[in-house]
């Protein structure tokens, strides 16, 4: 089974299981930074390899990205990719003050973003663990600024034997001030897939 | 009067593919990271080549799939089509960009799968006896590649870096 394949019922069953990863994201960020963050899965989509850094802006455009691997029961690699601006604005809001830099924070504003990985990967995680009843355990994150193209080469690489597509997951962070995007790239081995969607199809 | 100069034609070569093209132009690949590209010139004829290779080897199976995935087969599929134009090996040089490692610390990243495609196409280009004449590899950073087939020259630019040519 290729993402590509995926039938209407069962990206609504993807979108399912991504607002519940997503709620207990915002769970845990609320708290972390002492202000109420709302997150939403506006979309989930199917995105061939040569389209993924198209609705990223293009191949050269820059963006922040976080990129973790995924072990247990099933494997796939995460890939958290934001917008430099919103990633230094998040950032800024989990620090309460301003990001000096994002290409060379300070190892506390470092930190921060790797935390926020982490939260992100996990919360999705545990949520998808949990309704598949499966182990899935997220890698330390590694951040990478640079070039769409030059990032997403790293996990397609690792995927291009065996699969053709990526699972992306829209993700919005709102807190009361503003919005932030960022989006969620999913990418389990072929056979991972099945998994979670047999899971996922029974009643 | 001469007619005045006009834009080379623009070619990008996406990952996995390859461009050999006769006429001038300007082939492109934007945002390259672990993945390499290798550049063939024919200096006498003006004929250049890319190849944006993913990966330093695959089965037998894989290579006559896809063979613009993986580093040695692209390059023999662009000689072929080198060939087809009625250039030899002997005619050519080789360029060689990327191979960087985007995502240092992922323990798990396939061990310096960067390192490995520029070695691959190091060896490979050395069987062929195809001189590499200029590289710009490693390090953590993407790049974008635009190789003009008219003398050969590739300029390479990277984010908050001066572009260079080689």
């Amino acid at each position: 089974m290729l993402f590509c394949e995926l039938d209407e019922r069962q990206v609504d069953a993807l979108r399912e299981v991504g607002n519940v990863g997503a709620g207990h994201a915002a769970t845990a960020l609320s708290q972390m930074i002492g202000k109420a963050v709302t997150l939403s899965i506006p979309k989930v989509e199917a995105v061939p390899f040569p389209r993924v850094s198209a609705i990223l802006g293009g191949p050269e455009s820059e963006v922040a990205a976080l990129y973790m691997k995924v072990f247990g029961d099933t494997r796939g690699t995460i890939l958290l990719v934001f917008g430099p601006d919103d990633m230094s604005a998040l950032i800024s809001l989990m620090l309460n003050k301003p990001l000096s830099s994002l290409h060379s924070p300070t190892p506390i504003e470092r930190s921060a973003i790797l935390e926020l990985g982490n939260i992100l990967a996990c919360s999705y995680l545990n949520a998808i663990s949990q309704l598949l009843q499966i182990s899935l355990i997220p890698s330390v994150p590694s951040l990478a600024v640079d070039m769409v193209g030059a990032i997403l080469e790293a996990p397609i690489i690792e995927l291009s034997r065996v699969a053709d597509s990526a699972l992306v997951l829209q993700t919005r962070f709102e807190d009361t001030a503003r919005t932030f995007r960022g989006n969620f790239f999913l990418l389990p081995d072929p056979q991972s897939l099945d998994t979670m969607l047999d899971a996922l199809a029974r009643p | 009067m001469p007619a005045p100069p006009s834009e080379p034609l623009e070619l990008s070569v996406p990952m996995g593919q390859l461009v050999v093209c006769p006429v001038p132009a300007l082939l492109v690949v934007h945002g390259l990271g672990s993945c390499v590209a290798v550049f063939l010139h024919d200096r006498r004829r003006r004929i250049g080549g890319m190849a944006h290779a993913l990966l330093p080897g695959g089965s037998r199976a894989e290579r006559e799939r896809t063979p613009g995935k993986f580093v040695a087969s692209a390059i023999d599929l662009m000689l072929r089509k080198f060939e087809d134009l009625g250039v030899g090996v002997p005619a050519l040089v080789a360029k060689i960009c990327g191979g960087a490692s985007m995502f240092l610390g992922v323990t798990c990243e396939r061990q310096k799968i960067g390192d490995r495609n520029v070695r691959a196409a190091l060896r490979a280009l050395e069987e062929l006896r195809i001189p590499v004449v200029a590289q710009d590899v490693g390090g953590t950073v993407g790049r974008t590649v635009r190789a003009r087939t008219e003398d050969g020259v590739l300029e390479v630019s990277s984010l908050r870096q001066e572009p260079r040519t080689i």
